[in-house]
C-alpha cells in the first residue's frame, strides 16, 4: 500500500516501493501494489488492474478532494473500498508504505480482517499530521506528542491561507516570503497567544483526529523505521518501542555503482542537487550559498551547480528558478530512475541542504553508490546517512555562509574531495533489504499461530487446512486451478473437454455487467426513487416546520392564554376557595351568634328573672322590712302603753299598797308579772335596736343573697318571737288585768278602770 | 427367536450425549432379551471412554481406536469386530424410541434389502422427517435432498407416502440397520468422501447398482438430537467445503449419462468464470478441492454393471415407493 506509484508518483518512496515490488516478485512473491490515482474520467473509488514488472498494481482511484481534516486523514469509503480488495486478494501480509490519500481507515481494514500488517516510518506522519515535522514557518518541530502545539500548527496554517490565497504556501512560509505583521502574526500564533476559547475548540478537534490516526497505526503489527532518529521520535510521540524497529533501506545500485568515480581533476566542480523543490528541502539555502561562492574569488570559475528538482510549489520554485537563471545554475526539472545514472554521472558532489528533520534520503546512498560525496544539513538523521570527514561533509542547516564553505573547501582541495570520495560505502542493498523483509514477514505470520482452531479432529485436520488455505487464497488463482483441473476432469470421464470459449466467457461476462448494471440501475432507481421521496420528504419536513413553527408559534401564544386562563382559574379557584370557607366561617359564626344569642337570652332571661328575683327579694325585704319596721312601731307603742302601763301599774300599786295592806299575794303576783312583762319589754327594746341597727340604713345590704336570706330568717324568727311574747304578754296583761280588775272591783278603783281599759 | 443385532456407536468423548443414547438404548432393547450386542467405538483418540463404559454400561462393548478416524472409519471398525449379521448404525445423538428395531429387523427378510433406515426425527419432532431422501441433481450437481424437510409444509397436510414404508435411494448414516456382509462386499464406506458428509449417500447407491435395496420403515422411530455433529467442533467453512466437495465427487463417481455428464462438465466450466466474476469463493474452493482430490484417487469411477444405472436407481428408489 502506498500512496502514489511511477509514473504518476516518482518521488523517493514510490520509487522505492516500485524497486521493492519487483525485488519481492523475483523473489517468488506473490505482490499486489495497492495505490491511489486521480482520473475525472472514471468513477471514485474504481479499481484499475495492470500487470507491472513481475508483480500487479491495483489502482483505486480517488477524485475527491476532501472536505476536512477529518476527510483528509480518513477519506469516507476508503477503507471499505481497500476491505473488499483484501477479501478479494486474501493477502498473506500488509506492507504499508504510507497512508496520505489512502486514509488510516485501510489500517482498520487489515486489522479486522486479522492480516499481519508492516509499516514503513518513510516521513513522520504518525506523529505529525502535516508529515514533515516542521511547523508552519518551517522551523523544526521539537513538540513532538504535544496535541496542544499541534492546533497551533492548524491555526498558523489557517493564518496562511490569509497571506497566499490560494493555500500555495505547500507546507509553509519562508520568513521571507511575508512582510514584518504578517511575521510578528504568525509567530504570535505559534506561540500560543491565541484567545484561549477558540484555542480549546481547536485543541479538541485536532487532538480527536491525532487520536484516531494514532489508534489507527497502533493496529500495525510492526513499524520499521529507516533511521534511528525517527524511531526515537515516534518512542517520543507515545508508540511502543517493542513495535518500531530499526530497518535501514536498501537500494539497487548496480548501475550507479559502474559509475566512474570522481575525477578529482575535473573542474569546475559540479555540484548537484536531486529530489523535490520543496521549501523544507532548502534548496533556496544552496542558491544563496552558491551566489556567495560566486563572490569568492577563485571559486566561482570552479563551480557549477546542476538542478534536477521540481515540485508543485510554483511560487517558490519560479523564485528559485528565476535565481538559478541569474546565477548561471542550469535547472534540469524532475527526473525518472532510468535517467539517475546519466544525471549522477554529471555531478560530482551531491548537496542535500534541508532544513526539516529529514529522514534517510535515497539520494545519499544513490550518491554514496556512485562514489560521490555527499554535502548534508548536520541533522540527527542525516548524520547516520553521512558521516563527516568520512564520505562527506555536515553543516549548519539553513545556514548557506557554511555551505559555502564546504563547498569552497571542496573547489579548492581537490584531494579532500577525492578523498570523501573514496570514504563512500555502498550503501545496503535492496536484496538485503528484501531478505530481512522476508524474515520479518515470516515471523510475523508464524507469530500469528497456526490458523487451525484446536478442537477439529485429526481425522479432519487435512482437510480444514486445505480449506483454509483455498480461503486464503485469491479468487482469481482458485479460479485459475479450478480451470486446470476442469480440462482433466472432462478427459477422465470421457467427456468433450470444455474450456468455456472466449466468446462464452465473454458472454458470461456480458451477462454479469448486464445482471450488475441491472443491478445498479435498479439501485439507482431505487435511490432516485428514495431520493425523490427524500425531497418529498424534505419538502413535507419543510413545510411541516414551517407548519410546526407556525403551530409552535399558535401552540406558544395558545400556552400563554391557556397558562393565563390557568392563573385566572388557579385565582378565581382560590377566590371561591376562599369564599366556600369565609361561608363556612360565617355558618359557623352564625351558630356561634344563635348559639350566643340563646345564651344571651337565656342569660338576659336569667338576668330578668334574676332582676326580678332582686327585684322580688327587694320588695320582700322592703315589705319585709316595712312589717318589721310595722312590728317595731307596734311594739314600740305597746312598750309605750306598757310603760304606761307599768307606771300607771306602779303608781296603782303604790296607791293600792296604800289602800289595801290585804291584797299582797296578789300584788306580789301582779310584781312578778309586771318583771316579766318588763323582761318581755327589754328584749323588745333589744331587738327593736337590733333591727334598726341592721336594717335601719339603707336596703343597700340585702342585694347580697345570703345577707338577704339571713335577714328574712331573722325577720321570721323576730315576727315569730314578736307573736309568742306579744301572746304572753297579752296572757300576763289579762291575767293581771284579771287581778287588777278583782282587785279594782273590790276597790274604789274598779270605778276608774272603764277609762283606760283596751285591749294590747 | 428374534434375529441378533449389533449396534455399534462411534462416539467422540462427550459421554453426556453418549450416556443420554446408551440408557435410551437400553430401555428401547428391553423386549428383545439378551442377544443383541451394542459397541461403541471410540473414536476419540485418547481412548477415554472404555473404563468408563465399564463402570457405567457395562453391557456396552468398547472398541478403541487409537487415533481419531472419523465417522465412517470409526463405523467400519465396529462393523469388523461385529458379531452379528444385522449391524445397526448408530450416531451418539441419536436416542431410539421402544420397539425401533424389530421393525427394521423384519424389513430386511428380505435378503435384497440391504439396508433400512427408520423414521428418524429431527429434534424428536413428529414432522420432521430426516429419512425421507432422494438425489437429485441441482445445476448439474448430486445433491442428497430431505424431502421431509424440505418439501413445503402443505405436503405434510395431505399425508405423503413416507407416512409409509417406502424405499430410499440411500440410508441417513446416523441411525440405520444394514447386512454386515452385504457392506464388507461392498468394501464399506468409500474413503474419498472423507473427513465427512455423504459417504451414506454413496454408500446407499453403490448398494442399488448391485442389485439391493434400500428400505424407510416408518414404524421404527429414532431421534436425532444433533450436537455431536461435527459442526461443533469444525468451522462452518469446513463442513460447507465437505459438503459442496463431495456432491461433486459423487457426482463424477456416479453420473453415467453422457448426455448429463457432458452438461455437467459445461455447467462447471461457466460457473467457474460466474465464480470469479462473482467471487463465489466457496465454489471454487469445493471445485478445486474435488478436482484435487479425484486426481489423487487416481481419476477413478466407479465400476459399473451396465450403463445407466443412475437412471435405473433414480427410477427404482422413486417409484416402488408404496408397498
Amino acid at each position: 500500500m502506498v500512496h502514489g506509484f511511477p509514473p504518476l508518483e516518482r518521488t523517493g518512496v514510490e520509487t522505492h516501493v516500485a524497486a521493492l515490488a519487483r525485488a519481492l516478485a523475483r523473489r517468488g512473491v506473490e505482490v499486489e501494489v495497492f495505490a491511489p490515482r486521480t482520473d475525472p474520467t472514471q468513477p471514485e473509488f474504481a479499481l484499475r488492474r495492470e500487470e507491472r514488472d513481475g508483480y500487479g498494481l491495483t489502482w483505486v482511484i480517488a477524485n475527491r478532494t476532501p472536505r476536512s481534516a477529518a476527510e483528509h486523514q480518513d477519506p469516507p469509503g476508503m477503507a471499505q473500498v481497500f476491505g473488499e480488495f483484501l477479501d478479494r486478494e486474501r493477502p498473506d501480509l500488509v506492507h504499508f508504505h504510507h497512508a496520505m490519500k489512502l486514509g488510516i481507515g485501510i489500517f482498520h481494514a487489515a486489522r479486522r480482517r486479522s492480516i499481519p500488517s508492516v509499516y514503513t516510518v518513510h516521513d513522520y506522519y504518525p506523529i505529525c499530521h502535516r508529515v514533515i515535522l516542521a511547523r508552519p514557518d518551517l522551523t523544526r518541530c521539537s513538540n513532538v506528542g504535544d496535541s496542544k502545539a499541534c492546533a497551533r500548527c492548524d491555526r498558523a496554517l489557517s493564518f496562511l491561507n490569509q497571506v497566499q490565497p490560494w493555500s500555495d504556501y505547500q507546507g509553509g512560509l519562508l520568513p521571507e516570503g511575508m512582510n514584518q505583521r504578517q511575521r510578528e502574526a504568525l509567530e504570535r500564533i505559534l506561540g500560543g497567544h491565541a484567545t484561549e476559547e477558540a484555542a480549546s475548540a481547536q485543541d479538541a478537534e485536532r487532538a480527536k483526529l491525532d487520536l484516531a490516526r494514532k489508534t489507527a497505526f497502533d493496529s500495525i503489527d510492526l513499524l520499521l523505521a529507516p533511521t534511528h532518529f525517527v524511531r526515537g521520535q515516534l518512542s517520543a510521540g507515545g508508540f511502543d518501542p517493542r513495535r518500531v524497529e530499526l530497518c535501514e533501506y536498501g537500494i539497487d545500485a548496480t548501475t550507479l555503482a559502474a559509475l566512474e568515480p570522481l575525477d578529482r581533476s575535473r573542474r569546475p566542480l559540479t555540484f548537484g542537487y536531486l529530489g523535490g523543490a520543496h521549501k523544507h528541502k532548502g534548496l533556496h539555502v544552496l542558491l544563496e550559498a552558491f551566489s556567495r561562492l560566486g563572490s569568492t574569488p577563485g571559486a566561482a570559475a570552479g563551480a557549477r551547480l546542476s538542478i534536477h528538482a521540481d515540485s508543485t510549489d510554483l511560487e517558490y520554485t519560479n523564485a528559485l528558478r528565476a535565481r538559478a537563471g541569474l546565477l548561471g545554475v542550469t535547472w534540469h526539472g524532475a527526473y525518472t530512475q532510468t535517467e539517475l545514472p546519466r544525471i549522477m554521472e554529471g555531478i560530482d558532489v551531491l548537496v542535500l541542504p534541508s532544513i526539516w528533520w529529514e529522514n534517510a534520503p535515497f539520494v545519499i546512498r544513490e550518491a554514496h553508490a556512485a562514489r560521490r560525496p555527499v554535502i548534508a544539513s548536520d541533522l540527527p538523521a542525516l548524520r547516520e546517512s553521512v558521516e563527516d570527514g568520512v564520505d562527506g561533509m555536515l553543516v549548519t542547516p539553513g545556514d548557506p555562509e557554511a555551505l559555502k564553505r564546504a563547498m569552497q573547501r571542496l573547489i579548492q582541495e581537490p584531494e579532500w574531495a577525492s578523498r570523501l570520495a573514496q570514504g563512500a560505502r555502498a550503501p545496503r542493498s535492496l536484496d538485503a533489504l528484501c531478505d530481512e523483509l522476508l524474515g520479518r514477514y515470516g515471523e510475523l505470520l508464524r507469530r500469528r499461530g497456526p490458523a487451525l482452531p484446536a478442537a477439529i479432529p485429526a481425522s479432519a485436520r487435512d482437510f480444514s487446512q486445505r480449506v483454509l488455505e483455498c480461503e486464503a487464497s485469491s479468487v482469481a488463482r482458485l479460479a485459475e486451478r479450478a480451470s486446470a483441473g476442469l480440462e482433466r476432469l472432462a478427459r477422465s470421464l470421457g467427456v468433450e473437454p470444455g474450456p468455456v470459449h472466449e466468446p462464452e466467457v465473454s458472454s458470461i461476462a456480458v451477462e454479469r455487467l448486464q445482471d450488475a448494471r441491472r443491478e445498479i440501475a435498479w439501485r439507482m432507481e431505487r435511490e432516485l426513487l428514495l431520493a425523490a421521496q427524500n425531497a418529498d420528504l424534505e419538502n413535507s419536513r419543510g413545510e411541516l416546520t414551517k407548519e410546526l413553527a407556525r403551530v409552535q408559534l399558535d401552540g406558544d401564544r395558545a400556552r400563554a392564554a391557556l397558562d393565563q386562563a390557568r392563573r385566572t382559574l388557579d385565582a378565581r379557584e382560590n377566590e371561591l376557595q376562599f369564599a366556600a370557607k369565609a361561608q363556612a366561617d360565617a355558618a359557623k359564626a352564625q351558630a356561634a351568634a344563635a348559639k350566643a344569642q340563646t345564651v344571651a337570652a337565656k342569660a338576659q332571661a336569667d338576668a330578668a328573672e334574676a332582676l326580678e328575683l332582686e327585684q322580688r327579694a327587694h320588695s320582700t325585704a322592703r315589705s319585709a322590712l316595712a312589717a318589721a319596721t310595722g312590728a317595731l312601731q307596734t311594739a314600740l307603742a305597746d312598750r309605750e302603753v306598757l310603760r304606761a302601763t307599768l307606771s300607771e301599774l306602779s303608781r296603782v300599786n303604790e296607791t293600792l299598797a296604800a289602800e289595801a295592806v290585804g291584797a299582797e299575794g296578789e300584788l306580789r303576783v301582779l310584781a312578778e308579772q309586771a318583771a316579766v312583762l318588763k323582761q318581755h319589754a327589754n328584749w323588745l327594746e333589744h331587738e327593736a335596736a337590733q333591727l334598726t341597727r341592721r336594717f335601719g340604713g339603707s336596703s343597700e345590704s340585702l342585694r347580697d343573697p345570703q345577707e338577704f336570706q339571713a335577714a328574712t330568717a331573722l325577720l321570721d324568727r323576730v315576727e315569730a318571737e314578736l307573736q309568742w311574747r306579744r301572746r304572753e304578754m297579752h296572757a300576763l296583761c289579762e291575767s293581771g288585768g284579771r287581778i287588777i280588775r278583782a282587785l279594782v272591783a273590790r276597790s274604789a278603783l274598779g270605778r276608774r278602770m272603764g277609762a283606760w281599759e283596751r285591749k294590747p | 427367536m428374534k434375529r441378533p443385532v449389533s449396534i455399534v456407536i462411534p462416539a467422540l468423548d462427550d459421554r453426556a450425549l453418549l450416556g443420554r443414547a446408551l440408557d435410551t438404548l437400553w430401555s428401547a432393547l428391553k423386549d428383545r432379551g439378551e442377544s443383541d450386542e451394542v459397541i461403541v467405538v471410540d473414536d476419540s483418540g485418547a481412548g477415554r471412554l472404555a473404563a468408563w463404559l465399564a463402570a457405567d454400561h457395562p453391557r456396552a462393548r468398547a472398541v478403541v481406536n487409537a487415533e481419531n478416524l472419523g465417522f465412517a472409519r470409526a463405523l467400519s471398525a465396529g462393523v469388523e469386530r461385529a458379531h452379528h449379521a444385522l449391524v445397526f448404525a448408530m450416531n451418539s445423538d441419536v436416542c431410539p424410541r421402544p420397539g425401533f428395531l424389530d421393525p427394521l429387523v423384519s424389513a430386511m427378510g428380505d435378503p435384497r434389502v440391504f439396508a433400512a433406515v427408520p423414521r428418524i426425527l429431527l429434534g424428536g419432532r413428529e414432522d420432521s422427517i430426516e429419512s425421507v431422501v432422494s438425489v437429485e441433481l441441482e445445476g448439474g450437481i448430486a445433491r442428497g435432498v430431505q424431502s421431509a424437510l424440505e418439501r413445503p409444509r402443505k405436503d405434510l397436510l395431505a399425508p405423503p407416502w413416507w407416512t409409509r414404508d417406502g424405499v430410499t435411494p440411500f440410508p441417513m448414516g446416523g441411525a440405520f440397520l444394514f447386512q454386515r456382509a452385504v457392506f464388507l462386499e461392498l468394501g464399506g464406506f468409500d474413503r474419498a468422501f472423507e473427513p465427512f458428509y455423504l459417504e451414506d449417500m454413496d454408500l446407499g447407491w453403490r448398494a442399488w447398482k448391485a442389485g439391493f435395496e434400500c428400505r424407510y420403515v416408518y414404524d421404527a422411530v429414532v431421534e436425532h438430537h444433533h450436537r455431536g455433529t461435527i459442526g461443533a467442533v469444525v468451522p462452518e467453512a469446513v463442513v460447507r467445503a465437505a459438503i459442496e466437495r463431495n456432491r461433486l465427487l459423487f457426482t463424477w463417481k456416479h453420473l453415467d449419462d453422457p448426455a448429463a455428464l457432458e452438461e455437467h462438465v459445461r455447467t462447471l466450466s461457466r460457473r467457474v468464470v460466474e465464480a470469479r466474476v462473482l467471487e463465489d469463493r466457496a465454489f471454487l474452493t469445493a471445485l478445486c478441492l474435488a478436482l484435487e482430490d479425484r486426481v489423487r484417487a487416481g481419476d477413478a469411477r466407479d465400476p459399473l454393471e451396465g450403463a445407466a444405472t443412475w437412471q435405473r436407481i433414480q427410477a427404482a428408489s422413486a417409484a416402488r415407493r408404496d408397498f
